[in-house]
């Protein structure tokens, strides 16, 4: 032991020196270069390994909510490397809570611990190891080193709290001019859970939209680390539902209801259902900040579907609008010129039914002409269109549908009228029955006006013959007749 | 040509500076036929691997190469997180076949490979056959808990006669209720022995396993004094300080102790066959595996350095020095096989079988468990009331639902 009193002292003026140049860079704006460089310059000022063997630093910090000690670097022959030790406070020496320095002696090297206080408060620790006792560094340079130290500890909480700040708020602006630049719910629904994800850091998103009640989920949208945005069908039932912004109490996660006129229209909850990774700070009031956004969002899109919707449907029926239904259709052909694709035009009409309005009156009429509408809705496929193009009269264009099928499809719709009466809202039935009239793309006409004069020939042909009649059948007869 | 940084985060449990030093032997050959290739390490603490490698993730600061624990794979595969496997790679790595057959499954997520099986983890029950002498029993005997539970009444007896005051020796042995994944892995050998067994759907006969560990307990051999130590101390106090006659522990110290340049045990020690219960015998089965992460720029120089550090010639010295045996049959069993511990340990790798299902929640259940089965452990330790253990039971249970409530979109 005596030769460790002859060992030459470490320079403390120096180590103060350094201590204080260490603590600026911790402040650097890039964390991690400011450690490194930081404790460079404290392994050299305590003797560049002469007297110890390693040095770890380590900043107060949470793991899990409790406090524990987590390593900012470790160094070992000169080379520093960032840390990623955690001590639990209980792991600690219980006396570093109240001393300036104190040694652990353990059977092949010696710790020595010198808390880094600010004040009364704890922001670190910095251990150094040697082989055996050393008297090197001498109590008080030790303290001094350690308030320095400690403004630099917090210099580099701060801008670590800081830069997490600044990435929520950029990322709230960011989100803020998507959502507000969506063009439909959808679309809406779908970048909000993709960015939400990848801006702000969370492992899912999903988006709950209740029906006008504010408690039934109708629809869900979800994206997580890994996936791409898509609608959850069934919507999945919010497990703890909530009417105000929280966070979650069995997982880490947020939820953000999103109101409008006091019903609730949405739930956004976001969670680190995989990575478990608790909540960042600051996250709750981002979340909230981008609900209220995404709420008036929903509510322009809503009114704007609402209007594009009354632009383009029938008020009694609620089918397409003819314009909307030439449009459409115009459209799909010409896209199809060349392709192979077959579709078929249905023209309906409804049977005498100026009778029905001159015997029952235009409200039974109009009630009549819903229910034929619903009849033909009820046995289309989600891919078809229908509209009413006239009073009485309706057009269905199928794609993918051949002759065959439009023929069969037609002729189960007019069995359905003869099947179904019509219910009056007097509570009365009426019979009613439908021609059709049958044309189809490409065989018949390639563009829709032709395509359409074609049907409405065979739906009147059809009209007197009291059957259901395509252009190809008429020809046909026609060429048996020459 | 520009100089290309590969990334590299890796968990060793001691002596980092050495284990750089190692790891950089072992990608020598790599580095020489890649000179513009420079390689930077992190090393990180297994306990906060996880977090801190997702959060790199999500802030696009991923590493280019990652070691992977086989219960973190269905995760992070379920995430994006790790690329895909190069076809024929597990094939094309010396040839060498896997040691045991579950090891190929922990590589695997909904029929995909993502990564390498690298090193494996397995229950070791360590004795001091010196401390058993004096208890008059032969470790070969030691075949079921229930002859370990037997142990506590002779200790007690031994210790009252005074034949036991030369040893240091504070119980037979000792359970840490931390709760931490490490804490699964040394229980679930009791309790999977007593009845439990966990699905990606919940989990059975809890109740009728912590009935058997209770038992184990209040016979005497477990130090209740110790039931704030880590695991890791305890490993420590066993090996280093020779305060128990037993641990359930990992096979580190084993291993390393074969290397003739290492630390030498302070303590004769030996293993025994993991014992039974009357649900039969379980071995935890685990590991580590070695990952290119989806954000790296350069995946083709990612796999091939991953290449070196499962070349059998680097794997031998690798494993002695960290106390992991190796995934892949060759250098190292071909010479330590002779070895009665080691051929313990190569006939539990046999019959060891993962615990932890291959789900993309299971990294979550598996904290909440292990904080669950930690408390209730801790509870039974410190001999609470039956009410505050049913608190914590149900807490767990609650919390195990909610993965399950909030799992939509799986």
């Amino acid at each position: 032991m005596s030769e460790n009193l002859m060992e030459n002292r470490i320079d403390g003026a120096g180590l103060a020196a350094s201590a204080a140049y260490a603590a600026a860079l911790l402040a650097d704006t890039e964390p991690d270069e400011g450690v490194i460089s930081a404790c460079e310059a404290l392994w050299t000022a305590l003797g560049d390994g002469e007297h110890f063997w390693q040095m770890s630093l380590y900043r107060l910090g949470h793991i899990d909510e409790s406090p524990a000690l987590r390593e900012l670097a470790y160094v070992e022959d000169g080379q520093v490397i960032l840390g990623s030790d955690v001590l639990p406070l209980y792991q600690i020496p219980l006396q570093i809570m109240e001393v300036d320095q104190c040694l652990a002696v353990h059977s092949s090297h010696c710790e020595t611990w010198i808390p880094i206080r600010l004040g009364s408060v704890l922001t670190g620790v910095m251990v150094l190891t040697s082989l055996q006792r050393t008297t090197a560094l001498s109590e008080r340079d030790a303290l001094t080193m350690a308030h320095i130290l400690a403004l630099g500890l917090i210099h580099l909480r701060e801008v670590q709290d800081h830069k997490r700040t600044v990435q929520l708020l950029h990322a709230v602006t960011r989100l803020g001019h998507i959502i507000s630049g969506s063009s439909g719910v959808r679309q809406l629904l779908k970048t909000f859970t993709d960015l939400t994800v990848r801006l702000l850091g969370f492992d899912r998103c999903t988006v709950f939209l209740y029906d006008p009640d504010g408690q039934t989920v109708t629809s869900a949208w979800y994206s997580a680390l890994g996936e791409e945005s898509r609608e959850l069908e069934p919507p999945p039932a919010l497990p703890q539902p909530a009417f105000t912004p929280q966070r979650l109490k069995t997982i880490p996660g947020i939820q953000v209801p999103v109101f409008q006129r006091e019903v609730r229209v949405a739930t956004v909850l976001v969670d680190n259902l995989f990575s478990n990774d608790p909540v960042p700070q600051g996250a709750l009031e981002a979340v909230v900040d981008l609900t209220g956004q995404i709420g008036l969002a929903l509510e322009n899109l809503h009114l704007l579907e609402r209007l594009q919707d009354s632009a383009i449907r029938d008020d009694l029926t609620k089918l397409y609008r003819a314009g909307y239904f030439h449009q459409t259709v115009s459209a799909l052909l010409t896209e199809w010129q060349g392709d192979g694709q077959v579709g078929a035009l249905l023209l309906i009409d409804v049977d005498h039914f100026k009778q029905v309005n001159d015997v029952y009156g235009h409200i039974v009429g109009d009630a009549a002409l819903q229910q034929v509408a619903s009849a033909i809705s009820r046995r289309m496929d989600s891919v078809h269109i229908a509209a009413r193009i006239g009073g009485d009269e309706f057009a269905v264009f199928m794609p993918d549908v051949d002759r065959d099928g439009a023929t069969r499809r037609a002729a189960e719709l007019q069995a359905s009228f003869r099947e179904q009466p019509i219910l009056l809202p007097d509570g009365n039935f009426l019979d009613l029955t439908i021609s059709v009239g049958i044309a189809v793309f490409p065989d018949d006409a390639d563009a829709f006006v032709p395509l359409l004069q074609q049907s409405d020939q065979c739906m009147y042909r059809a009209k007197r013959r009291g059957r259901v009649l395509d252009r190809h059948a008429e020809r046909s007869a026609e060429d048996m007749a020459t | 040509m520009n100089t290309v940084r590969l990334r590299i985060w890796v968990m060793p449990t001691h002596q980092r500076m050495a284990t750089i030093a190692q790891l950089e032997q072992g990608i020598q050959p790599f580095l020489a036929s890649h000179p513009h290739v420079a390689v930077q390490w992190r090393i990180v603490q297994w306990n906060v691997a996880w977090e801190e490698f997702v959060r790199s993730f999500k802030e696009g600061q991923a590493p280019d190469v990652i070691q992977v624990g086989t219960t973190w794979l269905a995760p992070m595969a379920h995430m994006g997180l790790l690329r895909r496997l190069p076809h024929g790679m597990l094939t094309g790595i010396g040839s060498a076949p896997l040691i045991a057959p579950w090891v190929g499954e922990t590589t695997r997520y909904r029929g995909v490979d993502y990564a390498l099986p690298w090193m494996l983890d397995t229950t070791c029950v360590a004795v001091r056959p010196d401390v058993l002498a004096r208890l008059g029993v032969d470790r070969h005997e030691l075949t079921t808990w229930g002859h370990i539970a037997g142990l506590g009444e002779t200790w007690v007896q031994r210790t009252r006669d005074g034949r036991l005051s030369s040893l240091q020796c504070k119980a037979i042995t000792a359970i840490s209720p931390r709760p931490e994944p490490v804490t699964l892995h040394r229980l679930t050998p009791i309790l999977r022995s007593g009845g439990w067994s966990v699905s990606a759907t919940g989990q059975h006969d809890l109740d009728a396993a912590f009935a058997y560990l209770q038992s184990f307990i209040e016979s005497g051999v477990v130090d209740r004094q110790a039931v704030q130590l880590h695991p890791y101390r305890l490993q420590a106090d066993f090996f280093e300080g020779g305060l128990y006659a037993m641990m359930v522990t990992s096979w580190w110290e084993i291993i390393r102790s074969l290397d003739q340049s290492g630390p030498r045990l302070a303590f004769s020690t030996s293993t025994i066959p993991v014992p039974a219960g009357p649900f039969g015998q379980y071995a935890f089965a685990g590991g580590s595996l070695l990952g290119v992460t989806t954000q790296s720029s350069h995946p083709e120089l990612a796999w091939e350095l991953i290449r070196g550090l499962v070349a059998p010639e680097f794997l031998i010295n690798w494993a002695l020095k960290t106390g992991a045996p190796p995934a892949y049959a060759g250098a190292f069993w071909d010479h330590f096989l002779e070895q009665e511990d080691i051929r313990i340990l190569y006939d539990t790798l046999q019959v060891a079988r993962p615990y932890a299902p291959g789900h993309p929640l299971w990294r979550s259940m598996e904290s909440r468990l292990a904080q669950g089965i930690g408390d209730m452990v801790w509870s039974l330790l410190e001999q609470r009331s039956d009410d505050e253990f049913d608190r914590m039971k149900q807490t767990m249970d609650e919390g195990m639902d909610a993965f399950l409530a909030f799992g939509w979109g799986l």
